[in-house]
């Protein structure tokens, strides 16, 4: 038998604006998985108890929820497994993530709503946002020929289906929106989610739209606003690797002309930099990005960060043994990193 | 007042293809689903669709595979139909981009599948019915086409026999609306969920065919429940595609024992066939702590891992096993409902005007008393189809919508709050729901006979006076997800008894039907539809002839 005390962050519209948490304790059979621990509870102690889920194997995507402060699946997340972490983390008192639980005496499983998106109920989000983002993509195919004839299908070898694939098998379950620092600091950023679909699309070898579809998301809030943090692909409840995509996304971009973008600009000239003196050159960027009339837009910024010491005025020495940043650079350049 | 010329109740693939070709027929349509469409049981699932692709497989050998899948049930004019159509209604997705496994020629790769005589089931890896599923939400999205989502339909709305629309209860408010249509098509799929260990999701729990039941409409065929060969130990499908790519099954002795009860097709024989040959295999103490093995090492490492790669997944999420390296223990699952609203190949119900059903929620019927794998996406995508563009047709002729009357809308809200009202001590859903789902698995399962069916239906009955006692544990209304839990057993309810008695009536085997009592079939008597209708003190049972048109009933075996 699993022992667990699950401690639910409980938010009631009709009840108040405050949300709280709520302590349920539960002992169910070995295999016993998250969603099967709230699903007992909501029929057996506390109806009340708002949530979804549908599908309860991982296919569906209805089921995502922090637990232990990690956005996951419910439906593919042992209960053991998440109690064990639990007690792993109140030994090392030092982690402080979701202080305010309540825990008097054993360690509690958290388990809260999705992040980056408001609460409806307990852990029924309003998912409206994300549902407009994955529809700003296009998400459907869009070929040159629109009547083809209905005896044939189009063409398509299993090297390129297996290309595609590696994006198909996204539930939007919102496990990487929820945790995507990008998407909590800059609110209008499309998010991991819709980028994967833009990748499934944007590869479809049977899509004629590439082009524009990337052009789309060149914009201040497309895929660049990525910060590369990696967490969508810690994420993934299905293993996708949702950086990695999105970062093909950016070096098709690139095979497509489309560098004209600023931030591609920046990372050129964050490298050239780097080449020459083994220092990032913060003088030299906003020019590089966005041209004599953009670097003027950032002299305001400029001044307070000499002023305040962040950024140096005067000309980059070149660091001791600039040879080996080379030798690092061009080893990266080499193994054709994603990201330009 | 809501109102759409045509409303479509459930946004699975079946709904959505209906919604998709309702738009194109020109008519203003919209989806009501409890769920966001992309959550609807298609996703589950796995294996793939059937059409007779190849150039040297024909629609001819899918039908004859069909009919005899069926043990003979199934309505000849209406299987022709929908194998007739296969190819292109495939091909008609592929255009919209679904994303099909490919043979290296570039074309829609086929598995062989059970009962067909033919490598005949396209496919993508084991991930079928969700790549199908968002292809059909894509298409939705790209028409715009309005989605009702979270929304529980409770009632359908009939005047004189003629459609008004529907109830629904917007879950974030909890208030019920009016949703007047000219047409409304029922795409609410399965309700697997009478029994306990089910493959199907948690919200297959019969709606449509309650409401239409409750409506007065005939429902059909409702004891043929198809169990499910590969099912892990809570119920989650591993697909026959599993078997289509080589996976063989073994007792506790480690024999393929399939040679005893389908020398010819083996693992490959009809679902029906195979799911009785575990049950008698661990019925008489050669299962493994009451499961049987399925082996997939013969197919290999590589080919597991690009063509079932979810399947490995679940296996050892689930029961701790990789696939790889040792057999997966299985045993038969409640999965299908051949049985659903009688209506004719267009998915009109020959009860109501303006009335249409697509996929699972109907009986068509193509599927008989036993459906074979890869046809039931195939029913969703052609009948889905079919009744759209019936519906748009049927709604946009004539005058203007009559609309759902208050009355309907004040009864559903009287019927909350008196649900919400009743003493808290009251009987709970859950346990209800539970008890049916163990006594119809205990009682109306696999091998049937005259006295456990008596004894099934008298507790369903039993549980039904319970019913009338359940209460809502509280009266919230904003996302009250006990309050759609309440109604959904209500229908699992009155459907269950409507299986039970249709297994209790029948007595001869056929398809999934098997009665230990009356083993064998009997055309002369039973070959016939069962039909129920709702009375007074419960379902009333009448039959309604097979529809044959090239293939005379022949001895079935595999």
């Amino acid at each position: 038998m699993v022992t667990a005390t699950l401690a639910v962050r409980r938010f009631d519209p009709e009840q108040g604006e405050e949300s709280r948490w709520q302590r349920y304790d539960v002992e169910l059979p070995d295999g016993t998985t998250v969603l099967e621990a709230l699903m007992f509870v909501q029929e057996h102690v506390d109806g009340s108890l708002a949530f979804r889920r549908s599908c309860r194997h991982g296919v569906c995507g209805s089921c995502g929820m922090r637990v232990n402060g990690c956005a996951r699946l419910a439906c593919n997340t042992q209960l053991a497994a998440v109690v064990e972490e639990a007690e792993r983390r109140a030994a090392h008192a030092h982690h402080t993530v979701g202080a305010d639980a309540p825990d008097d005496g054993r360690p509690s499983v958290r388990i809260e709503p999705l992040g980056n998106m408001p609460v409806i109920k307990d852990l029924v989000t309003d998912m409206t946002v994300f549902w407009e983002k994955l529809r700003r993509v296009q998400p459907w195919l869009q070929p040159l020929d629109e009547s083809p004839s209905p005896d044939a299908e189009r063409r398509m070898t299993p090297a390129q289906y297996a290309v595609l694939a590696e994006g198909l098998m996204c539930v939007e379950c919102g496990a990487c929106y929820s945790d995507c620092i990008a998407v909590e600091a800059a609110p209008e950023f499309v998010g991991p989610t819709a980028l994967v679909k833009a990748y499934r699309y944007a590869y479809d070898v049977r899509d004629d739209q590439t082009h524009r579809r990337l052009y789309d998301l060149s914009d201040e809030h497309g895929m660049w606003e990525c910060t590369r943090c990696y967490t969508c692909t810690q994420r993934c409840p299905k293993h996708l690797r949702v950086r990695e995509l999105i970062g093909r996304l950016a070096e098709l971009s690139q095979i497509e002309g489309l560098s004209s973008d600023a931030a591609v600009k920046r990372a050129k000239a964050f490298v050239e930099g780097i080449e020459e003196t083994g220092r990032v050159d913060e003088r030299t960027l906003p020019l590089a990005t966005g041209g004599p009339q953009g670097a003027l837009g950032d002299l305001p910024a400029a001044a307070r960060a000499a002023a305040s010491g962040k950024m140096k005025l005067g000309k980059r020495e070149a660091v001791d043994d600039v040879e080996t940043v080379r030798r690092v650079v061009a080893r990266a350049k080499e193994s054709g990193g994603t990201t330009p | 007042m809501i109102a759409h010329e045509v409303l479509i109740i459930g946004a699975g693939l079946a709904g959505m293809r209906a919604a998709v070709a309702a738009h194109d027929a020109g008519a203003d349509v919209a989806l009501v689903s409890k769920v966001h469409p992309v959550r609807s049981h298609t996703c589950c699932a796995q294996g793939g669709i059937n059409a007779a692709l190849g150039d040297d497989d024909s629609w001819e050998a899918h039908m004859f595979d069909t009919v005899k899948g069926s043990d003979y049930l199934g309505d000849q004019d209406a299987i022709e139909i929908m194998c007739r159509a296969a190819p292109r209604d495939i091909r008609a997705m592929e255009h919209m981009g679904c994303p099909f496994s490919r043979f290296e020629n570039g074309r829609i790769a086929q598995r062989p599948f059970g009962g067909a005589g033919f490598p005949r089931t396209a496919y993508a890896a084991d991930i079928s019915g969700f790549v199908l599923l968002h292809t059909m939400y894509e298409q939705v999205v790209r028409r715009e086409i309005p989605i009702y989502q979270e929304w529980y339909v409770t009632r359908l709305v009939l005047d004189d026999g003629v459609v008004r629309g529907v109830v629904a209860v917007d879950m974030l408010t909890g208030r019920p609306h009016g949703m007047s249509g000219k047409a409304v098509v029922l795409a609410t799929g399965p309700a697997s969920r009478i029994y306990e260990s089910s493959s199907n999701s948690v919200d297959c729990t019969g709606d449509g065919m309650g409401m239409a039941y409750r409506a007065g409409l005939p429902l059909m065929d409702m004891e043929f429940v198809q169990f499910h060969p590969t099912g892990l130990r809570n119920g989650v499908l591993i697909t026959e595609g599993c078997r289509g790519e080589g996976g063989i099954l073994l007792n506790a002795d480690g024999e393929r024992f399939m040679a005893k009860y389908a020398p010819n097709k083996m693992e490959l024989a009809s679902r029906d066939v195979v799911s009785r040959a575990e049950a008698t295999e661990i019925a008489e103490g050669r299962g493994i702590d009451g499961f049987i093995m399925l082996d997939l090492r013969p197919i290999g490492p590589e080919r597991i891992k690009t063509n079932l790669l979810q399947v490995r997944e679940l296996s050892m999420d689930i029961a701790g096993v990789d696939p790889c390296e040792a057999p997966i223990p299985i045993r038969p699952t409640p999965h299908y409902f051949m049985g659903g609203v009688q209506c004719d190949a267009d998915g009109r119900s020959p009860a109501a005007e303006g009335l249409f059903c697509a996929g699972e929620v109907s009986c068509i019927s193509v599927h008989g008393a036993n459906r074979l794998g890869g046809n039931s996406l195939l029913d969703a995508v052609v009948f889905g189809r079919r009744s759209g563009e019936a519906a748009a047709a049927a709604a946009t002729a004539g005058g203007a919508p009559a609309g759902v009357p208050q009355s309907a809308v004040d009864d559903q809200e009287a019927e909350i709050a008196a649900l919400a009202a009743r003493d808290a001590a009251g009987e709970r859903q859950a346990d209800i729901r539970e008890e049916l789902q163990t006594l119809m698995f205990a009682r109306v399962g696999i091998w049937r006979d005259r006295g456990a069916l008596q004894a099934g239906l008298d507790e369903v009955r039993a549980l039904k006076e319970r019913y009338g006692r359940v209460s809502l544990g509280h009266g919230g209304r904003v996302f009250n997800t006990e309050l759609p839990q309440v109604l959904e057993t209500g229908n699992l309810l009155d459907l269950a008894e409507c299986v039970a008695l249709g297994a209790l009536n029948r007595e001869e085997s056929r398809g999934s039907h098997a009665r230990v009592d009356f083993p064998d079939r009997d055309d002369e008597t039973w070959m016939k539809h069962s039909v129920f209708t709702r009375g007074d003190d419960g379902p009333e049972c009448s039959y309604s002839p097979v529809t044959v048109t090239r293939h005379p009933p022949e001895v079935r075996t595999y």
